[in-house]
C-alpha cells in the first residue's frame, strides 16, 4: 500500500511480510512480554475482583447486621410493651382481685415508746473462733429490753384480738 | 495476469465520501454522547436515581412517657403493613389459606387479592402487630414465597387509656402532636427517622443489589413525670364518683406537693381514651386541658387570698373583728352575704368559716386598690403559672386603670367574683399559703432520660415570697379552725386546712340563676403539708354548694392518700418528732 491516507488509518504494523501484508508472527521476546503483561493484568484484575467481592460481602454483612439490629430493636420494643401492659394499673388491679387482695382502707399506727437506752441486741461476741460460730448462742437480752419486748407483743396481741 | 488497479477509477471519490461520512457520523455520535453523558449528566443521573433508587424511612420510636415510679403511660410500638406482588405468586389459593389463618382474614378475599396478576403491588393488611408479622415472615421463608413483603411503621399506645388523657395529650401515627406533655416535650420525645437508600425495582420495592446506604434511626428520649399514676387514678376515680353522686357536668381535680410545685395528679372529667383520639375528634370536642386552659370564677376560695393580703399588709391581725352589717356598698354595687344575713361583730376566722362576702369586701376596700391587687398579682393571678404544658391561660384579672375595671370590682374580686382563674392558678396560690408564703412554679416533668441515662433534670422553682412565712402559718391555723366541726370533712387523726367555694357562672347580662361551680382547696397535714388538693365540680344538680359537693370528694381522696403515701396521724407524727 502506497501510504495513501484515505485508505488506511495512520496505524502501522511494524512487522510485515515480503508482500506487504501484516504479519502476526511474534518473536520469543515479544511473547514473553505479552505473557508477563497478561499475568500482571490477571493479577491486578484478580486483586481487584477479590477486593470488590470482599467489599460486597462485607457490605452485605453490614446490611444484614443492620437488619438484624432492627429486628432486635423491634423485638425489644415489643417485649417492653408486653412488660408495660403487664404492669398497667388495670392489669395489676385485675390480678390482685383474682388473688383476693383488697385495697387497704387505712393504716393503724401503734405508738411504741423507745426502750431503755441500751443496745437493742447485743449479738455475738466479737471474738468467736470461726469453727464455733454455729454453736455459740447469742447473749440473752437484758431484762429491761425483754420487758419492753413483752409489752410490745402484748399490745400487738391485744390489738389483733380486737380486729374483726 | 495483471491485477486491476485497486481502487479503481471513480472509487477513490466514493471512498473519500464514505470516509468523510464515517468521520462526520462519528463526530455527530461523539457530540451526542458528550451531550447526554456530560452536559445532561446531572439531571439524567437524578432521573435514573429516581427510578432506580428507593429511600425508605426506618421509623424512630417516639420516647416513652412514664410516671414518677417508672410505670409507662405512653409508648411507641412497631406495626407492619403486609403487601404482596401477585405476579410472583404461583399458587394464590395455598398462600391465601396460609395467610388467612395467620392474619385472621377471609381466605376467599385474600385469594382474590393474590390472584390479581395485573397488579404489581397489593396491600393485604395494615397495623399488623409484630408477632403476626414475624409469623407471616416465617411462613414466607418456609414456603419460599418471595412475593410477600412488609413495611414497618410506628404507633403510639396509651397503656392506661383515659388516665391523664388531658395531661398527656396525644401523638398521631404521623407524629403530629396535640397539646399536653406530648406537645410541650415534642422535641425531646420525637426521634430522628433513619432510612434505607438502595436499588429498587420498578414498583419501588427494595432489591438486594447495588450500593446501599443505611442511616440508623435515633429513638426519642423518655420523659419522666412528677405524676404518680396511682394518685392520678385515685383522683380520677373519686372525681368521677363525686360527679355521678351530685349530678355534675364536668370537673377537675389537681393534687400537688405544695413545697415543690410538683403535680402528683391532674384529672379532668369527662375524659377520653387517648388510643381512640380520632373518635373524640369526630365528636368535635376541642382538645384542651381544663386544669390549665379553662378559667372560672373561683368564688369563696379566693377569700384565702384576700385574708392573706389583709394579714400580711397589716390592716388586720388574727384577733381583729369587723362589724358585719350584712351588706356593703362598693363602687355603687351592694354586696351581700351568701345567706343575706348580718353577722355583727365577726372575727377574721369567723369571716372565713362562714364565708362572708361582706367581710372579704371590707378587707379589700380597707386595703385599697393598690395593695389588694398587688397581693393578687403576687399570688400569680393574671399571669401564667409557667407550668411545662402548652396553652395555659393567664386567666382574667382586670386591674385599676384599665378600661374595663370598675370600682365595684375591688369589692367583688375579694370573694372571687369578677375574676377568672384556672384551677392550676388557684391551687398554686393556696399552695403558697401551705408553703410558708412561697409561691411555687407547678411542673409535671421531673427528668428526661435516654437509655436509662438522665439527660436533664428539673427542680422546683419558687416564683416569689407572696406573704411572710409567719402570716402563712397563722392563716393555715385559721383555715384549720374554720373546718372544725364539718362532719363531711372529718378525717380522724389528721388536721386539714382548706376553704370551700361556690361560684356563680357568668352569663351575658349577669349570672346564671341556678348553675354553680362547687370547689374546695385543702391541704394536709396542716402543719407539714404533704399534698394539696383542688376539687372543682361544674354545675352539680343535687346541691350547688362546694361544702356539699366538693368536700366529700376531697375527703375521700385525702383519706386514700394518707394510706397510700403512708402519712401517720398527727399524734404519731408529733410524738416521733
Amino acid at each position: 500500500v502506497s501510504g495513501d491516507p484515505v485508505y488506511w488509518p495512520k496505524i502501522r504494523i511494524r512487522s510485515t511480510d515480503g508482500e506487504g501484508q501484516p504479519s502476526w508472527g511474534f518473536s520469543g521476546k515479544n511473547l514473553g512480554l505479552f505473557l508477563l503483561l497478561l499475568l500482571l493484568g490477571s493479577l491486578i484484575v484478580s486483586f481487584y475482583l477479590n477486593q470488590a467481592s470482599h467489599m460486597a460481602t462485607a457490605g452485605l454483612e453490614v446490611v444484614h447486621l443492620i437488619e438484624q439490629r432492627e429486628r432486635w430493636r423491634q423485638d425489644n420494643a415489643d417485649l417492653r410493651k408486653q412488660v408495660a401492659e403487664m404492669q398497667s394499673l388495670s392489669n395489676i388491679r385485675r390480678r390482685a382481685e383474682l388473688l383476693g387482695f383488697v385495697e387497704r382502707e387505712g393504716i393503724e399506727h401503734l405508738f411504741i415508746a423507745s426502750p431503755a437506752l441500751e443496745p437493742l441486741y447485743q449479738g455475738m461476741p466479737d471474738s468467736i473462733p470461726v469453727e464455733d460460730k454455729d454453736t455459740v448462742e447469742p447473749r440473752p437480752m437484758s431484762s429491761g429490753l425483754a420487758r419492753w419486748w413483752e409489752e410490745l407483743i402484748a399490745r400487738f396481741d391485744s390489738w389483733m384480738n380486737i380486729q374483726p | 495476469m495483471a491485477q486491476p488497479e485497486w481502487p479503481g477509477p471513480g472509487s477513490k471519490r466514493r471512498l473519500m465520501v464514505l470516509w468523510m461520512g464515517t468521520v462526520v457520523g462519528v463526530l455527530i455520535l461523539t457530540g451526542r454522547l458528550f451531550y447526554w453523558q456530560v452536559i445532561r449528566h446531572k439531571d439524567l443521573k437524578a432521573l435514573g436515581d429516581q427510578w432506580q433508587f428507593v429511600d425508605k424511612p426506618i421509623p424512630a420510636l417516639r420516647g416513652s412517657i412514664m410516671d414518677q415510679r417508672g410505670f409507662i403511660l405512653a409508648m411507641d410500638q412497631y406495626e407492619f403493613e403486609i403487601y404482596a406482588t401477585p405476579r410472583d405468586i404461583d399458587d394464590p389459593d395455598r398462600l391465601a389459606a396460609e395467610l388467612g389463618s395467620l392474619l385472621d382474614m377471609d381466605q376467599g378475599e385474600l385469594a382474590e387479592l393474590l390472584s390479581q396478576r395485573n397488579r404489581d403491588y397489593v396491600p393485604l393488611a395494615r397495623e399488623v402487630p409484630l408477632e403476626e408479622a414475624r409469623n407471616v415472615e416465617e411462613m414466607g421463608n418456609r414456603l419460599h414465597v418471595a412475593a410477600l413483603g412488609m413495611d414497618v411503621d410506628r404507633h403510639r399506645v396509651y397503656l392506661e387509656r383515659e388516665l391523664a388523657c388531658h395531661l398527656l395529650g396525644f401523638a398521631t401515627g404521623d407524629n403530629e402532636v396535640f397539646y399536653g406533655v406530648e406537645e410541650f416535650y415534642d422535641d425531646e420525645l420525637r426521634g430522628i427517622d433513619g432510612s434505607w437508600a438502595g436499588t429498587g425495582d420498578v414498583i419501588g420495592l427494595q432489591i438486594g443489589i447495588g450500593p446501599t446506604k443505611v442511616t440508623l434511626p435515633q429513638d426519642g428520649r423518655d420523659v419522666v413525670l412528677t405524676i404518680d399514676r396511682t394518685i392520678q387514678h385515685i383522683a380520677a376515680e373519686e372525681l368521677q364518683r363525686g360527679i355521678a353522686e351530685y349530678g355534675g357536668e364536668s370537673g377537675t381535680v389537681i393534687v400537688m406537693q405544695p413545697g415543690t410545685g410538683a403535680v402528683l395528679a391532674m384529672a379532668s372529667y369527662p375524659g377520653y381514651d387517648a388510643n381512640l383520639y380520632h373518635e373524640e375528634a369526630t365528636r368535635g370536642e376541642p382538645f384542651t386541658d381544663p386544669a390549665i386552659s379553662e378559667t372560672y370564677e373561683p368564688g369563696s376560695v379566693f377569700k384565702v387570698i384576700t385574708m392573706a393580703a389583709a394579714l400580711d399588709s397589716g390592716i388586720v391581725d388574727r384577733q381583729s373583728f369587723y362589724n358585719d352589717t350584712g351588706q356593703i356598698a362598693v363602687g355603687g354595687t351592694i354586696i351581700q352575704n351568701w345567706d343575706r344575713k348580718a353577722y355583727g361583730p365577726t372575727s377574721m376566722t369567723q369571716l372565713l368559716k362562714y364565708s362572708l362576702n361582706v367581710g372579704a369586701s371590707t378587707l379589700s376596700t380597707n386595703m385599697g386598690e393598690a395593695t389588694f391587687y398587688d397581693y393578687v398579682q403576687r399570688f400569680g393571678f393574671g399571669e401564667v403559672t409557667g407550668i411545662d404544658l402548652p396553652y395555659e391561660s393567664p386567666g382574667i384579672l382586670r386591674l385599676p386603670g384599665e378600661g374595663d375595671w370598675h370600682e365595684s370590682d375591688l369589692g367583688t374580686n375579694a370573694f372571687g367574683q369578677g375574676i377568672s382563674v384556672t384551677p392550676l392558678q388557684m391551687i398554686g396560690a393556696v399552695a403558697a399559703v401551705a408553703n410558708d408564703g412561697v409561691l411555687p412554679t407547678p411542673y409535671v416533668v421531673q427528668r428526661i432520660e435516654q437509655g436509662g441515662q438522665v439527660i436533664k433534670e428539673f427542680h422546683p422553682q419558687p416564683v416569689r415570697q407572696a406573704i411572710s412565712a409567719s402570716v402563712a402559718r397563722e392563716l393555715t391555723e385559721m383555715l384549720v379552725e374554720t373546718l372544725v366541726g364539718k362532719e363531711n370533712l372529718s378525717i380522724p387523726g389528721y388536721t386539714v386546712a382548706g376553704k370551700t367555694g361556690t361560684a356563680q357562672i357568668p352569663v351575658p347580662g349577669g349570672y346564671h340563676p341556678e348553675d354553680t361551680i362547687a370547689s374546695f382547696v385543702g391541704y394536709a397535714p396542716a402543719d407539714a403539708p404533704r399534698f394539696i388538693i383542688l376539687v372543682r365540680v361544674d354545675k352539680p344538680r343535687e346541691s350547688p354548694w362546694g361544702s356539699v359537693v366538693a368536700v366529700p370528694v376531697f375527703r375521700r381522696i385525702a383519706q386514700r392518700l394518707f394510706v397510700y403515701l403512708d402519712i401517720p396521724p398527727d399524734e404519731v407524727r408529733m410524738a416521733s418528732r
